[in-house]
């Protein structure tokens, strides 16, 4: 799923290992994530806008968007 | 929740290379108890069983891993499982019918089990996203 994942971390200077941290993710996830090769649960997609403070639209695009 | 993932890994690795030490030893000590003549009857069928439940004590390991681990590492971890189980069992189906059919070299059944863990460890670089 497309994301602004690494982009939002590097506008906050965290590294992956930190925004893992925070999300209560290991760093490979994060990773995973950030190069669109693990699609996050909906739970995690709430935890990820969370950290950053967005709406979860904010971080991923909707791929079912008309 | 993923909680940490440095002692969830840690113990995933102990405790893989004890059930893989427990399933040889115990598969040598079967085999040199026979060769011996300390091992029948009922005695071979019980130590018999040893090997059996090192593979049952892995299967636990991994499962506690996956229960410790991130839904990222869990889902990757049950995509290896599931393709290294699927070519274990497809490769050793094969070699059996040509064992039956071909004269191939008989392959004891213990086998199964370190193929697939080599299976699983070869497979590691390659499946690295849980789609």
């Amino acid at each position: 799923m497309k994301n602004r994942l690494r982009v939002l971390r590097a506008e906050r200077g965290w590294t992956q290992e930190e925004l893992g941290k925070r999300l209560g993710v290991s760093r490979q996830a994060v990773n995973a994530l950030e190069t669109e090769k693990h699609d996050p649960s909906l739970d995690l997609a709430y935890r990820i806008a969370a950290a950053f403070e967005l709406k979860v639209e904010e971080v991923f695009e909707n791929p079912h968007a008309a | 929740m993923w909680k940490s993932d440095a002692p969830a890994s840690q113990n995933y690795l102990v405790g893989t290379f004890a059930c893989l030490g427990l399933y040889m030893a115990a598969l040598f000590g079967v085999r040199a108890g026979v060769q011996a003549g300390a091992l029948s009857g009922p005695m071979l069928y019980a130590a018999a069983a040893a090997p059996g439940l090192a593979v049952a004590a892995q299967l636990l390991v991994t499962l506690r891993f996956m229960a410790a681990s991130d839904e990222f590492v869990r889902a990757v971890t049950a995509k290896r499982f599931i393709v290294a189980a699927t070519l274990t069992f497809a490769g050793f189906t094969v070699w059996g019918f040509l064992e039956d059919f071909a004269g191939l070299q008989h392959v004891p059944g213990w086998y199964v089990y370190p193929a697939f863990w080599v299976l699983m460890g070869v497979l590691n670089p390659f499946i690295r996203s849980s789609h």
